[in-house]
């Protein structure tokens, strides 16, 4: 199964698991512990709200619905939810009764018991607590996503305001022809350019573990922890995979620019310290001999006419696929650095004959 | 005086809101748990709101102790949510009392002793309504926190969309970079300097927002600031933020003496001009500024280091200014843009006001 599948069964798998334990949350503050059925009820509304939110999340609001403005995907996740989940919650208890009591659907609903249930007693509390459930998770969702990957839970658990060592791999990836790009589409244009571009690349980042570090103009910085970036040579991935993606939007591009994006880049590993900075707008930074020379790298890569230059250091440690070839380009000798780096350079092989 | 904390800057106007905030959360549960009609319900929710947030407010304006920021964000959202939820459980309880002694026609005392009491504790709704009060406290403080890390407006930029469709705004650009930022490296190791810079960001943070400057980003050594054209301009905003962060790190001097053994010292370089103003990126979005500016704002930054001064102003900006009394500018050199166009460059100094004996 290929990664990105893996990768949204374990989130369904999350978010389900989640929608259980809200459900059953919610009886233990309501009713005690007296009896059975409300747990069975909690727990089999939350099961089937976390499969239709998982649903939803990683089938709908994955694709193009994510370009849309955070205020009005925020209303418009909320009240969805809030309405799916309401309807749901009732057709549960329905359900529920209609076993207990062996009475047919109509005549559960139009029990005086279920509607006083309904009307007057905890089911409003029902609706108000999934309202504020629904808004209140989309909401840190979203920001979290935002603020970018384990940001949030870097920020909350401080794990970098002492400042740590790591080794990480570090790719740099630019657009090429940036300048001639920004010219001939003026300022404003090529920023819904860039836009576009950073949005239709950024599922090949998360799908092959990336973290995106930062965006600075038409460079994107993406790291790995080394592990999580050599197994399945991730790291190499992440570069080819945006390639193809942005083949298939190849399309789309045209039509609304004239111009087709091509990213090259360089990747390189070491050592970096990593430490959260400032107490307003704070940003967890890297600081690095590592981030210099993979810039100094990604200079390289129009002298040497190729699209992705990695450190011959690095590409030691991958254990590259049979789609890919490296190629040694030698040592070079790298712009402010004394000593010369042996760099390698990957292409793609899109024919194999066996 | 110039307030050396940022959560004492303007704190009437956040102590207003917070009181604001308070009431209308005061009002919102009686409407939530139906008692509309009941006018003591609406009472005590006012009154709740307004005693409650008048307390927020001066603990968090007036009594926490500044230093305390650098806490954990974890730690700082966990000790604040339940010293305030134990403390409106009290007045929550306090103020039901008193008015259901009243409603009852009962002495205080009499009502505390009486099994209504006991009810009103145990029997009825009191532990959803502290629930509500848990749950609203955490909210707000999480989010409060949160937008804090995030950086001045940049949540409520977020939440509105104003930069989703790139726009194009006029600013004033300042880069404040370290000086000597090289060889303290070299002195301290990369952990203790990572620890310098921290200090360094964290003790002049208050000089840039006392003067409406909005931080941009850091890099490496470097704090990037902005500011709206008439926000920047006013009182010379701009101007005024790099030399009250040179008299708050002078203040701290000593500090940073014992655990660094140096003073940090700083340059800047300042500009204004068109940029484009934009939300990039899906994910670790940013609200990013480009245009011309920015690299021409480094440039007059590393003028600075060239020229040895400790600041350098574009003539064009200062054409836009009125130049308070108590400073001087002075022609130093010149860049030149893309265009080719020439850029004078002024350096700011203070009068020296001397009196004789």
């Amino acid at each position: 199964m290929d990664t990105n599948r893996v990768r949204k069964l374990k989130q369904g798998r999350t978010i389900v698991l989640t929608g259980i334990f809200l459900g059953l949350f919610y009886i233990i503050f309501s009713d005690g512990f007296g009896e059975v059925y409300p747990f069975i009820n909690g727990g089999v509304a939350g099961m089937l709200a976390g499969l239709v939110v998982a649903i939803l999340e990683l089938g709908v609001f994955a694709g193009a619905l994510r370009k849309k403005r955070f205020i009005n995907l925020l209303i418009l996740r909320t009240t969805l939810y809030f309405v799916l989940l309401t309807f749901l919650i009732l057709q549960v208890l329905i359900i529920s009764r209609m076993i207990r009591l062996e009475q047919s659907y109509t005549e559960v609903l139009f029990d005086p018991a279920f509607q006083h249930y309904v009307f007057k007693e905890d089911f409003p509390i029902v609706v108000v607590y999934t309202m504020v459930l629904a808004f209140s998770i989309n909401f840190v969702r979203m920001i979290s996503r935002k603020m970018g990957q384990g940001m949030l839970l870097s920020y909350l658990t401080g794990t970098y305001r002492r400042p740590v060592d790591q080794e990480r791999i570090v790719m740099f990836m630019k657009l090429k022809n940036s300048q001639g790009i920004s010219e001939q589409l003026g300022s404003l244009d090529f920023y819904r350019f860039l836009n576009d571009f950073f949005y239709d690349i950024t599922e090949s980042i998360i799908v092959h573990k990336g973290i995106i570090y930062e965006y600075v103009e038409d460079l994107i910085v993406v790291t790995w922890s080394v592990d999580q970036g050599c197994t399945h040579s991730n790291c190499v991935r992440t570069f080819f995979h945006a390639i193809e993606e942005l083949e298939f939007r190849k399309e789309s591009f045209f039509a609304k620019y004239n111009i087709i994006p091509i990213p090259f880049a360089a990747f390189h590993y070491g050592h970096v310290i990593r430490s959260e900075i400032g107490d307003v707008k704070s940003e967890i930074v890297f600081h690095g001999d590592v981030m210099n020379t993979t810039a100094r790298i990604l200079e390289k890569c129009s002298g040497l006419k190729a699209d992705l230059l990695i450190s011959t250091q690095l590409a030691n440690k991958l254990d590259l696929p049979k789609i890919y070839q490296s190629i040694s380009r030698g040592k070079v000798k790298l712009k402010g650095k004394e000593e010369s780096l042996e760099l390698n350079e990957i292409i793609e092989i899109l024919q194999t004959k066996v | 005086m110039f307030p050396i904390d940022i959560h004492t800057i303007n704190r009437e106007g956040k102590a207003l809101v917070i009181v604001i905030v308070g009431i209308i959360a005061g009002l919102l549960y009686p409407l939530l748990s139906k008692e509309l009609g009941d006018p003591y319900a609406m009472v005590n929710g006012l009154l709740i709101g307004v005693l409650g947030s008048l307390y927020v407010a001066m603990v968090e304006l007036y009594i926490s102790d500044p230093h305390n920021r650098k806490r954990g964000f974890l730690a700082r959202i966990i000790r604040k949510s339940l010293t305030y939820t134990i403390f409106f459980v009290f007045l929550i309880l306090l103020v039901l009392s008193i008015s259901r002694s009243i409603q009852a026609g009962l002495d205080y005392l009499e009502y505390l002793t009486s099994e209504a009491f006991y009810n009103l504790v145990f029997k009825e709704d009191f532990h959803i309504i502290v629930l509500y009060t848990l749950l609203f406290s955490t909210g707000i403080i999480f989010v409060n926190q949160l937008s804090r890390k995030m950086g001045q407006g940049v949540l409520w930029n977020f939440i509105t969309g104003k930069y989703h469709n790139p726009r194009e705004e006029e600013r004033i650009f300042m880069l404040l970079d370290m000086k000597d930022s090289t060889s303290t490296a070299e002195k301290l190791g990369d952990l203790g300097f990572s620890n310098l810079l921290n200090d360094f960001f964290y003790d002049i943070t208050p000089a840039i927002i006392h003067t409406s400057g909005v931080i941009y980003r850091y890099v490496g050594d470097e704090v990037v600031v902005s500011w709206r054209m008439q926000q920047g301009l006013k009182n010379a905003n701009c101007i005024r933020t790099s030399f009250l962060a040179k008299l708050v790190i002078r203040r701290q001097r000593e500090k940073y003496l014992n655990t660094y053994g140096l003073v940090p010292d700083f340059r800047c370089g300042f500009h204004y001009g068109p940029v484009v103003v934009g939300q990039i990126g899906d994910v670790k979005s940013q609200i990013a500024f480009s245009g011309e500016v920015m690299y021409l704002a480094s440039m007059i930054e590393s003028q600075c280091k060239s020229d040895n001064m400790e600041n350098l102003v574009s003539g064009d900006l200062l054409k836009r200014m009125s130049l308070p009394g108590i400073y001087d500018m002075q022609p130093v050199s010149s860049i030149v843009n893309r265009a080719g166009k020439k850029i004078d460059l002024y350096t700011i100094t203070e009068v020296s006001f001397t009196q004789p004996y």
